[in-house]
């Protein structure tokens, strides 16, 4: 569920809180969520494509912190989780991935226990190994699972 | 460095193969070392079939440059090549040139190399880039093999290479491996048989499952010793589950080379921090699509205003067109009586004013434009940046980005391109594009009589044409995709840094590239006067418009004169484009009839060249199938075009 801040009041609530909605007649298909403590209305940034892209737009200046990278959070993830110029230690090869595919990464230097940077993920995963940058298609990036940053 | 075993120590004659990664250099070296031009570019795949020479320094020694490798075992059409070179062929040295700034990723393959036994150089290449502080001399003593420092663009290092070359030894370093492969070596290498790479090497790369040695060796061995072999290796494996052996290898290697590397390497060069940063540019989701339509527009501006419009008006119009061609029909027509003959040369359909003046009036100029500006998109390194751009674009059509680059190497030659595709992993890959190259994917040539006939109309004629033939592209590639058997291939790609190109380079394989195509081009439109001029004597040209009228007048909405344009097509795709810029330039075509020839000649049957290089890559069946299925499209889709620029009332 997503938390939000409410800008008038400042206090923080669940975006799906059935309590901020429960006496407003539009509660059904609204993208808008009131605040229980004030009834203040905002439009939820999970809600809408606009509106997220929006909010990214804005936050590479010197808005808020991005979130944390679901690296940070799961034991283990994947390359494609990792943040723009997060440095990621792969810790192993999706079981599913095929011996060709796991041969062509080794080749490229993406084995187990070397640690690489993502320097991007859109529209492909781009990391840094060495001096040298390597294109992966996200869903084969999502099969390189790496040590969480702690442990890496 | 001491090196007891000098293979070949005073390198009289014999034979030195360059061997490396994709993209480090080899090209370049190859030119430097044997003065012989070879195509050079800034992304990987530049060489697919091997190119032989000279060493300038020792006349008797031969070079031979091979296609790069990612690892062996080879897995795509290239890498098998290099396989081959260091299997059979009868090696003196093998010179690997490595990338000096990614040491851990060349030494991995230095090891691999080491491991064959044979007498081996090590030329880091690109150290201008590495930034200072890499101990060649250390290296040399943890190997076992001369390791020179290389700038091959700029000649650096070339003189200590050259001297190194009789200095090659086989490396004295040894790798050691998990106890079940090393066991695994010991009991296969009394079965294995001699040959100019050590059995120990031969071992390791039948245990990681390459073909190429499992060929060589059934050449070699009863099957019985095969089958034992085999039984070694599923034990080996077995002993290793869950990790694949060739990954287990590989992890031992990887982790020689990079203790190697913090043993040598000093501090790593910084790259200029907005090179730096247009590189993310280039390959950003969004600022992505304006840098690629800004090298689009630069493109056509340059070939079809420039090249298309300035220089061949100059050309065509004014220097043949009012000087050389009236004064040469003049003085034929005065010396030679038999007005036949002077009609050859001459005439409508002659030798000279058709054949010649297409060929060195027409299309030259166009071509050579074209060829500049893609010289330095190679050189910069934009390429594979488009591929990782474009991946997506890909997915529709059962490919990966991989595919953009033998399609934009189609723009230059599509026969070029076609065995380009060998650096594709999958036949399937390499079917497709193929498939695509054949039917919508112009050359420069034509290219660039396209973009020339376009710019002249409106930019709106150029959008439709390009939307046209890409959504054919895609339609067919799509439906390509879904038919052919097989998966698609996820992209893993390295990408270059952006680099200034050097203008020597881009002018000396401009000039390259235009020698090629002046031998190829000129024969063929000199057949393709002969063939008109034929048709035209013997009536049959007038039999062949008339017959073809429903086609071209009915059909497409053509002029009546446009059926030996397509005639000419037949030969070149190019010659025929060139055979509606004459139409045009007389005012015999429309706007949309314009937008519908070049329509349908872009995407109608590639060159003979092209057909018998589809051919030799895919059969005769495949080559066969392409030209069934392309040649109706083509007509088709220029008429319902035609149709459809009626309806909305384009050029009326």
């Amino acid at each position: 569920m997503n938390t939000l801040t409410c800008p008038l009041c400042g206090v923080e609530f669940q975006a799906g809180d059935p309590s901020a909605c429960a006496a407003c007649p539009l509660a059904s298909d609204c993208r808008l969520v009131c605040c229980p403590n004030c009834g203040y209305q905002q439009p939820d940034p999970a809600g809408s494509r606009l509106a997220r892209w929006a909010a990214r737009w804005f936050e590479r200046g010197d808005g808020p912190a991005p979130p944390p990278a679901a690296c940070e959070l799961a034991p283990f993830c994947t390359l494609a989780d990792c943040q723009p110029n997060q440095p990621a230690c792969i810790r192993a090869f999706h079981p599913e991935l095929s011996s060709a595919r796991r041969e062509l990464l080794h080749a490229h230097g993406l084995a187990p226990g070397r640690t690489v940077t993502v320097l991007q993920q859109k529209p492909v995963t781009v990391v840094q190994i060495g001096a040298a940058e390597l294109a992966l298609e996200t869903g084969l990036a999502g099969m390189i699972e790496i040590e969480p940053p702690e442990a890496s | 460095m001491t090196c007891h075993t000098p293979a070949n120590a005073a390198l009289g004659g014999g034979l030195i193969a360059l061997v490396g990664h994709s993209n480090v250099g080899k090209s370049a070296l190859f030119q430097k070392l044997t003065g012989q031009r070879v195509i050079v570019a800034n992304y990987p795949g530049t060489t697919v079939a091997l190119a032989r020479g000279r060493l300038l320094a020792t006349p008797g020694v031969a070079l031979v440059d091979t296609p790069g490798v990612v690892t062996l075992p080879a897995r795509s059409e290239d890498e098998r090549i290099t396989a081959r070179v260091l299997l059979d062929e009868p090696l003196d040295a093998v010179v690997q040139v490595g990338d000096a700034k990614n040491l851990p990723k060349t030494l991995n393959l230095t090891l691999q190399l080491a491991e064959l036994g044979l007498p081996l150089v090590l030329a880091l290449n690109m150290v201008d880039e590495a930034g200072p502080g890499i101990d060649s001399e250390g290296l040399a003593g943890l190997l076992g093999v001369p390791v020179i420092l290389t700038a091959a663009v700029h000649g650096q290092g070339l003189a200590q290479l050259g001297a190194a070359l009789p200095q090659a030894c086989p490396s004295s370093r040894r790798l050691p491996y998990p106890p079940a492969i090393e066991s695994a070596l010991a009991e296969m290498i009394p079965l294995l048989p001699s040959g100019q790479t050590s059995k120990r090497g031969l071992a390791l790369l039948y245990l990681c499952g390459d073909s190429e040695v499992e060929g060589w060796l059934s050449r070699r061995r009863a099957p019985e010793a095969l089958e034992n072999l085999n039984s070694i290796r599923r034990r080996a494996q077995a002993a290793l589950l869950p990790q694949p052996l060739a990954e287990a290898v590989q992890a031992a290697r990887w982790q020689a080379a990079e203790v190697l590397a913090a043993q040598v390497h000093g501090p790593a060069a910084t790259r200029p921090p907005f090179r730096s940063r247009l590189a993310q540019w280039t390959i950003h989701p969004f600022w992505g699509l304006p840098i690629l339509l800004a090298v689009l527009v630069a493109l056509f501006w340059f070939v079809g205003v420039v090249g298309a419009q300035w220089l061949v008006g100059l050309l065509e119009t004014n220097l043949f067109g009012e000087v050389i061609n009236p004064a040469l029909t003049a003085f034929v027509r005065r010396t030679i009586p038999l007005e036949w003959l002077a009609d050859l040369l001459v005439g409508e359909y002659g030798l000279w004013t058709l054949g010649v003046t297409y060929a060195a009036a027409l299309i030259l100029p166009i071509v050579t434009t074209f060829f500049l500006a893609f010289g330095l998109l190679e050189d910069s390194g934009y390429l594979p940046r488009l591929a990782a751009l474009s991946n997506r674009w890909f997915r529709a059509l059962g490919l990966n980005g991989r595919a953009i680059l033998p399609m934009v190497l189609g723009l230059g030659c599509v026969t070029m391109a076609t065995l380009t595709t060998r650096t594709l992993e999958t036949r399937r890959e390499r079917f497709l594009v193929t498939l695509l190259l054949a039917l919508a994917v112009p050359c420069s040539a034509q290219l660039g009589v396209v973009m020339g006939l376009l710019a002249s109309v409106s930019p709106a004629a150029a959008a439709l044409w390009a939307g046209v033939v890409l959504m054919v592209l895609f339609a067919v590639g799509a439906l390509a995709a879904r038919l052919a058997p097989g998966e698609r291939q996820p992209l893993v790609l390295e990408l270059p840094p952006l680099r200034w190109p050097l203008l020597a380079n881009i002018v000396v394989k401009t000039l390259a590239r235009l020698e090629w195509y002046l031998r190829e081009v000129v024969p063929m439109f000199l057949l393709g006067a002969l063939l008109m001029f034929l048709l035209d004597r013997s009536g049959a040209l007038a039999g062949l418009v008339r017959l073809a009228e429903p086609l071209t007048v009915g059909w497409l909405g053509l002029p009546a004169a446009a059926a030996p344009a397509f005639v000419l097509g037949f030969l070149r795709r190019d010659f025929g484009a060139a055979g509606f810029f004459i139409l045009s330039a007389a005012g015999l075509l429309s706007p949309a009839q314009t937008v519908v020839a070049m329509v349908t000649i872009t995407l109608f049957i590639p060159c003979i060249a092209s057909v018998l290089v589809i051919a030799r890559e895919h059969g005769w069946r495949v080559a066969l199938g392409m030209f069934v299925l392309i040649f109706p499209l083509a007509f088709l889709v220029g008429g319902m075009l035609q149709r459809l620029l009626a309806f909305i009332g384009f050029g009326a």
